[in-house]
């Protein structure tokens, strides 16, 4: 049974690829056009996609109805067909990352020869790559050439110079949905070892910076790639970051009946900070001293280990929160993470890491240098728990 | 068909040709039981599956119907044209036979457009003539030919009878026209709500051929609301077996609803049948496990994914998706493999990792370790050796170790396990679960050639009925008659099914998960994807997921690690945008605007 399904299976192909083997009298395509898509502004080429990037519609004369032909422009921004008919064209761009352009007629023959001048929706410059341990980091601005927001930035990397959006192995993307200023600089960053199935060490890979408008069937404009040579990975060690409170004191903290210092099985250092509570619980600390958390908003973590006797009794759906501010009180000035399911919370010890990223504000900016608020409550629990908290810091996460 | 039989065969042969989307529907078109699809399934196309073998491709020239469409369309005109004239059939036979031709109509549009947006509407029989131009017809907006769809229903539903028996039992009822309308509804609201999420441009969207506004979403979603209701209130269709008293009744009786179908007429709101062995569909053929392929030489096929089983809740924990925890840091987005670095959780079977997951997890998929047919079905990627070196997704080896032997896949001979064997490979599964929805639990006489599965297949079922309610008040907020109240019961509803005793809230994550673990290899996932304008988003440069069971021999006695990580010769998939709609064929002689981007 195997083989005659290999046999069928190769029967119709074979038979697919020699239907169109049989030889016909007419001329071979004599005519070719080539040329580049160039910024009116910079003069040097926009970079497109290859998938999913610019396209050029050819109408060829003479025929009705006809149906277009569509032509590639390559990554670069370059483009050439050599394997059309002398004729008179109607030629556009289609599919595209740029202001559209007229119609244009043109007669292709032998090595036409045709630029377009164009102002793409976005320009990308200052492009500037630096290699920090395991992590690629690129900061660059964005030059906005029409009043629409952008909707998207993204560093891609992958092995063949095709590299953008629609071909990459890992990206790093952010979305934007604003307008930007050209003086705003954006960073984004590819960590290697936290991609280690697709990062080889010692090969080279392609890194380039894009971003989209938010025009409807625009496509991604780019900055020329960047081709590293990675070297060795080295694996990702724990990062040390910056310590938000060590938990060796209960100086500060308050909540549910009085913290107390526990020995036992600590994550960190000698002692873990321990309450217990009948039900529902609001453990805080004000800080004498502010912390500076040496991170930023789009790339800080804030990370803790977390004991919970039993999670059973937490009513999972009700809006608990975990917050931090640095106003020395609740809701001003504070970033704060829902203390809900999502943290898929288990019985005993928990590591919580919480992305500033994905955190919401309230209250005005926190001021990450001067971090003097912790809190963190539950009002709906069903009996006496007990809750520990351990080894709270700050670091950046790529 | 001047006379009821002659009526009948026509009829037969319609629903012979209507679009049902069931076992032998796949990329490669309709009626495939007996055609060597490689065993590609709809759902390994949208994310729930990955076959053994092929990097499944998402391209706009899958699940093409356009000119079998309109072939099927100017077969039920001619009913319209004729059977006003036959004067040996009572009124209200006619009536009956125009609402049927009605339904059969609206099912033939929907299915031309989900696939191709705005059509050309064709209602009236035409009469060829030598003037070709006098028989093009353009195309609708696509807002035109979803109200022709929805009056259509409403023609279909007006005179179609509530119950049928005997040889009509196959026949589409009034609820069956009600289910018909619920989901094509929904379908539309969908794609107002969402068009903006991926729009496209061009002639045929200036034109509105594709596309709607979005003011028109909840307009569409309170036609879905209305007709679900009308199921749910009409006492004729209810959940099968609604309130098991255990999870493990729970799993039975799931398995047992697609086994066959027939036991659950509650259920069951239209039926799509197969009859003779040999004619029938080839579930069983590809997508046993290689343990249990009944002489199937090509088994094993439909590899479910990492991310479909992340998918199903716990029971422990409500309203979440529930993602299968391996290491002791709880990371789950780690794909990058086996480390020695990094603190697995050990666990005494393959299986215990999956405990306390939704019934119907194991209603539908083989999980590493449990029974199918009288086997322990083997399914392991490797060890690792006392000296700590990982053997991992390699070639085949075995080690003794305190006087036991033990083997990288789990048995010494290929055909006594099921997974990860790379000289074995499209026979493995690569993802490290196996499938049972719809296949026999006993053997399948003949099941070494294509076409000897003969269970059959809900179209619709009163399940989708309940999501399809739920789905559209929570996307529209709609909240007369108490509907929020009612549609957070019918999420709940399946849910109850499955043995969860917890109420979850009426979120559109909540909905969304319940849909895609109710109906997961019922060929919907595909649809949802498009519809809610999600596949580009799910298939954006993604690599398919597996969890490798892998013995750890460091430990004594052996337990079990698992390691999340990308399938084995996976390649990135991505989807087109335009590939929101297909490309129309034919548009140099049938003068239509073609579809943006193609």
């Amino acid at each position: 049974m195997k083989t005659i399904i290999k046999y069928l299976f190769f029967s119709c192909v074979f038979s697919t690829l020699l239907y169109s083997c049989k030889l016909d009298n007419y001329d071979y395509p004599d005519a070719s056009i080539s040329g580049r898509i160039i910024d009116s502004e910079t003069n040097e080429l926009v970079q497109s996609d290859l998938i999913n990037g610019t396209t050029i519609k050819l109408i060829e004369h003479g025929y009705d109805p006809v149906s277009p032909q569509y032509l590639r422009v390559k990554s670069d921004g370059t483009y050439a067909n050599t394997l059309l008919f002398s004729n008179t064209y109607t030629v556009q761009p289609d599919s595209r990352n740029f202001l559209q352009l007229d119609e244009q007629e043109i007669k292709i023959d032998n090595n036409t020869k045709l630029d377009f001048v164009v102002t793409p929706y976005l320009r990308i410059k200052d492009v500037s790559f630096v290699k920090d341990g395991n992590t690629i980091i690129v900061t660059f601005s964005i030059q906005q050439n029409t009043p629409d927001a952008v909707r998207k930035i993204g560093l891609y990397a992958h092995s063949e110079s095709i590299v953008g959006e629609p071909v990459r192995l890992v990206a790093s993307e952010r979305i934007i949905n604003r307008p930007v200023n050209s003086e705003e600089v954006f960073k984004l960053a590819i960590n290697l070892a936290k991609n280690s199935t697709f990062f080889k060490p010692n090969k080279s890979y392609y890194f380039r910076v894009g971003a989209v408008t938010s025009v409807p069937g625009i496509k991604f404009n780019y900055a020329p790639s960047k081709l590293f040579e990675i070297g060795e990975i080295v694996p990702e060690p724990e990062p040390v970051g910056t310590i938000f409170d060590n938990c060796e004191s209960i100086q500060g903290w308050a909540g549910g009946d009085g913290p107390v210092l526990s020995s036992e099985n600590p994550q960190q250092g000698s002692y873990a900070i321990k309450f217990t509570s009948g039900g529902g619980f609001i453990i805080q600390k004000n800080f004498d001293q502010p912390v500076d958390s040496k991170v930023g908003l789009e790339y800080g973590v804030l990370q803790f280990d977390l004991y919970i006797s039993d999670v059973s009794l937490f009513n999972w759906d009700w809006p608990g929160q975990i917050e931090i501010t640095s106003s020395g009180n609740p809701d001003s000035q504070e970033l704060h993470w829902n203390f809900m399911s999502q943290l898929r919370l288990k019985n005993g010890w928990n590591r919580v890491v919480l992305k500033l990223s994905e955190a919401e504000i309230s209250g005005g900016n926190i001021d990450l240098s001067a971090i003097n608020f912790f809190r963190m409550y539950h009002l709906d629990v069903q009996g006496p728990v007990e809750v520990k908290i351990d080894n709270m810091k700050f670091y950046e996460e790529y | 068909m001047a006379s009821e039989d002659g009526i009948r065969v026509y009829f037969a042969n319609l629903y012979y040709q209507a679009p049902f989307e069931d076992f032998t529907y796949n990329r490669v078109g309709f009626h495939t039981g007996l055609v060597n699809t490689v065993g590609i399934h709809p759902d390994a196309q949208a994310g729930n599956a990955v076959n053994s073998e092929y990097n499944h491709l998402v391209d706009g020239e899958n699940f093409p119907w356009w000119n079998a469409g309109y072939k099927l369309n100017r077969d039920i005109n001619l009913l319209f044209k004729e059977i006003p004239n036959i004067s040996t059939l009572s009124e209200d036979k006619k009536n009956e036979l125009l609402s049927e031709a009605h339904f059969l109509r609206a099912f033939t549009y929907f299915a031309l457009a989900k696939r191709y947006g705005g059509l050309p509407i064709i209602d009236v029989f035409q009469e060829y003539t030598s003037e070709i131009d006098l028989l093009k017809v353009p195309r609708s907006t696509e807002k035109e030919t979803w109200d022709f769809i929805m009056n259509e229903c409403d023609e279909a539903i007006k005179f179609l009878p509530e119950k049928r028996s005997g040889n009509d039992s196959r026949r589409a009822t009034k609820w069956a026209a009600y289910a018909l309308k619920s989901r094509a509804a929904l379908h539309a609201g969908s794609i107002a709500k969402y068009w903006n999420k991926a729009p496209l441009s061009g002639e045929a969207v200036s034109l509105g051929l594709v596309g709607m506004d979005e003011s028109n979403a909840n307009h569409y979603y309170k036609l879905c609301i209305e007709a679900s209701k009308a199921i749910m209130d009409g006492g004729f269709h209810g959940l099968y077996k609604a309130n098991p008293s255990t999870v493990d009744e729970a799993i039975d009786n799931i398995l047992k609803l697609f086994q066959d179908p027939n036991i659950a007429p509650e259920e069951a709101i239209l039926v799509y049948g197969y009859g003779k062995p040999g004619s029938g569909h080839s579930m069983d053929f590809w997508f046993n496990p290689n343990q249990t392929a009944d002489g199937a030489p090509h088994p094993g096929r439909m590899n479910p994914t990492l991310e479909l089983v992340d998918t199903y809740e716990s029971y422990q924990n409500p309203g979440q998706d529930s993602p299968i925890v391996t290491t002791a840091n709880g990371n789950i987005n780690d794909y990058n493999g086996y480390s020695g670095d990094k603190n697995y959780l050990h666990f005494d079977t393959p299986f215990d990792i999956f405990k306390n997951k939704d019934a119907r997890l194991w209603s539908t998929v083989i999980l590493p370790g449990t029974e199918w047919k009288g086997n322990t079905i083997n399914i392991q990627a490797g060890y690792i050796q006392p000296d700590g070196t990982p053997v991992i997704e390699a070639d085949k080896a075995s080690i003794t170790v305190n006087g036991v032997t033990y083997h990288t896949f789990g048995a010494d001979s290929w055909k006594e396990y099921s997974g990860f064997d790379q000289q074995h490979l499209a026979e493995m599964t690569r993802t490290g679960f196996s499938f049972k929805k719809f296949l026999s639990p006993t053997p399948v006489d003949g099941n070494s050639s294509l076409g000897f599965s003969t269970n059959d297949w809900m179209e619709f079922r009163y399940a989708e009925v309940l999501l399809n309610y739920a789905e559209a008040v929570v996307e529209s907020g709609y909240s007369e008659g108490g509907a929020q109240t009612i549609a957070k019961d019918a999420l709940n509803e399946t849910r109850k099914r499955a043995g969860h005793t917890t109420n979850i809230n009426l979120t559109i994550e909540n909905v969304l998960r319940e849909r895609r673990v109710e109906f997961a290899f019922e060929n919907k996932r595909w649809w949802d994807l498009i519809r809610r304008r999600e596949f580009h988003e799910e298939f954006n440069n993604t690599i398919p997921k597996a969890l490798l069971p892998v013995l750890d021999l460091r430990v004594s006695p052996p337990k079990y690690i698992f390691v999340r990580k990308h399938i084995i010769r996976g390649v990135p998939l991505s989807f087109d945008k335009r590939m929101y709609y297909g490309p129309i064929p034919g548009i140099g002689s049938n003068d239509l605007i073609q579809n943006p981007e193609y």
